[in-house]
């Protein structure tokens, strides 16, 4: 049977015809949301452009139930035993018009694949210039997804809290910016090194998403708001559990804390007090990621911490909630209470 | 089964399903690396310079240049004849003294800001270098001494020290005292005599360039360039 209009049943006189929907080229269910923040954890579909779209429990069951094959009126049999509640031809017949078609999930009516824009972000990145592409980011970072494992983390971040105490505490770094004064090739070195453990950042990110199973896709650079910027999508990770998701998120800042424990080794070897404002230089930029603002890695943590994926979009809604008249409204409901939190 | 069971769900109840677009999950560092080294920096960096210098420079410069670019049955001819006479005479001295004694006392952090004393003296003593006689022709240029004072300065700096992007500052005890003096005595002579013929799909053409040019150029420094920068910091933090 082919996708579109048919004709319904066998010869049976009908008031019209059945439709057999069918879903859009490279649309993938995932899964529901797992460690959500919402009352009623979406369910989360990918659609081939790689836009992640977070559906309601009933449009899940009906892009489930869809196969090419079922008409309108098995889909919301089968729907409406999963549901447990009538899900009536109708209702499904709405649901894919308002819903599912306009969001590029499902076929048009005539069989064709439909056009897809992706969501502009609120302060997203532009510009983008892509250096690697999904596959050379796999092969690239897969070698590192290994010091991910704990017997490498625990140790490592141990020898980083140590490094950290002993040169912001001990040692200082006055004697580092003394020898960048007076010879400040040093200075432009501290500052290409900067820049490449940034790059290494973004590694950290894509083999932290690898490890727990998530696919990373492209790195490449862009300008966020006014600042240049390297940056990795790693929107697969929507799929993984909240422990997957933080790691993706902390995995940038897991080797800033590799570059610091390692310039400290060169550090030892060459005694040069300049390695050690590189080891400064990480902390910062460490620092300055968890900020939860804008889309730092802090803002990525905490939206995965309170699984509240689109954290921007519900600042609205959870500071209208607010008001008395909102209280008891359905939409400030959405999310758990300790999820609004972080919306304020 | 009721007429609700058979009528499916309420317009509210499908007005309430819905979907949302996430953004792109896209992890990103700057590379502005616009932190603040807020570490309790102590630093001192008293630098002390003296430069002094004699110097007689002379550099004529003859040229010519004739081509034929696509031309037949052309001619292209260029003469540059300079002849320049220079006399330069130096009977100077230039002196720079830096003195610089620094005293610092930077209260916070790692105590590395210590006292420091620093004094330079160069002397460039009288030098002479009489007469460079050429010949070859072209412009003449002639700039006779220059006399430069730069006296000491003193900066101390409490902020932003390394800001190159790489957010170093924030309540950094830093001191920077930069004390110069400079002190210089030139003569410089600089004659271009330069000729150039071109004939440039031509057919049959003939160009001729000729530059003559004589200079004498008659230079002299009597006198003396002096600097002196004293500087005196006394900082505490």
């Amino acid at each position: 049977m082919t996708p579109g209009r048919i004709p319904r049943g066998s010869g049976v006189a009908a008031p019209g015809p059945a439709v057999v929907p069918a879903l859009a080229d490279g649309v993938e269910l995932i899964s529901q949301s797992q460690g959500s923040g919402y009352r009623t954890p979406p369910a989360l579909v990918r659609r081939a452009d790689g836009q992640v779209i977070q559906l309601t429990q009933l449009l899940h069951l009906v892009l489930s139930a869809i196969d090419g094959q079922r008409t309108t009126g098995e889909i919301a049999a089968k729907v409406s035993t999963a549901y447990g509640k009538t899900v009536s031809e109708d209702n499904i017949e709405t649901l894919i018009q308002t819903q599912l078609l306009p969001l590029g999930l499902l076929r048009r009516a005539d069989g064709s694949q439909p056009e897809t824009k992706k969501a502009d972000p609120l302060l997203g990145l532009r510009f983008r210039h892509v250096v690697s592409n999904p596959k050379h980011t796999r092969r690239i970072t897969a070698p590192f997804a290994v010091l991910f494992h704990p017997v490498v983390v625990l140790p490592m971040l141990a020898a980083f809290a140590a490094v950290c105490w002993w040169v912001l505490v001990t040692r200082g770094l006055a004697a580092g910016a003394h020898q960048a004064f007076y010879q400040p090739g040093l200075l432009l070195a501290v500052f290409a090194l900067t820049i490449l453990s940034s790059g290494f950042h973004e590694f950290g990110h894509a083999a932290a998403a690898r490890y727990g199973g998530a696919t990373p896709g492209v790195m490449g650079a862009g300008l966020y708001l006014i600042w240049p910027a390297f940056y990795t999508d790693v929107t697969d990770s929507y799929r993984l559990a909240r422990a997957g998701r933080v790691r993706t998120d902390l995995g940038g800042l897991y080797f800033n804390a590799i570059v610091a424990v390692v310039t400290f080794g060169i550090w030892g070897v060459s005694r040069w007090d300049v390695w050690l404002i590189i080891i400064a230089t990480q902390i910062l930029q460490m620092v300055r990621q968890l900020a939860p603002l804008l889309r730092f890695d802090g803002y990525h943590v905490l939206a995965d911490l309170t699984g509240v994926p689109d954290l921007f979009a519900r600042i609205k809604p959870t500071l209208s909630g607010l008001l008395p008249q909102n209280w008891r409204k359905p939409e400030n409901q959405v999310l758990k209470p300790w999820a609004r939190g972080p919306g304020c | 089964m009721s007429t609700e069971e058979q009528s499916g769900l309420s317009a509210d109840e499908l007005a309430a399903e819905g979907a949302t677009g996430l953004p792109d999950k896209e992890v990103v560092s700057l590379l502005d690396l616009n932190a603040d080294l807020d570490l309790d920096l102590a630093v001192a960096a008293p630098i002390d310079l003296a430069v002094a210098a004699n110097a007689n420079v002379a550099a004529p410069i003859d040229a010519a240049v004739a081509a034929n670019a696509l031309s037949s049955g052309s001619t292209a001819q260029a003469l540059a004849d300079q002849g320049v006479i220079i006399d330069q005479g130096i009977n100077a001295e230039a002196i720079a003294n830096a003195d610089q004694d620094s005293a610092l006392d930077q209260g916070s952090g790692p105590d590395l800001g210590d006292a420091a004393a620093a004094g330079t003296t160069a002397d460039g003593g009288g030098s002479a270098v009489s007469g460079v006689g050429e010949t070859v022709g072209g412009a003449t240029d002639a700039v006779p001494g220059v006399d430069q004072t730069v006296d000491g300065t003193t900066g101390a700096l409490d902020g932003d020290l390394l800001n190159v992007d790489v957010n170093l500052a924030a309540d950094a005890d830093l001191a920077a005292p930069v004390n110069g003096a400079v002190a210089a005595n030139a003569n410089v002579a600089a004659p271009i005599d330069a000729a150039v013929a071109a004939n440039v799909g031509s057919v049959d053409s003939e160009a001729t360039a000729v530059a003559d040019q004589d200079a004498v150029i008659k230079q002299n420094i009597e006198g003396s360039a002096e600097a002196n920068a004293d500087q005196e910091s006394d900082i505490n933090q």
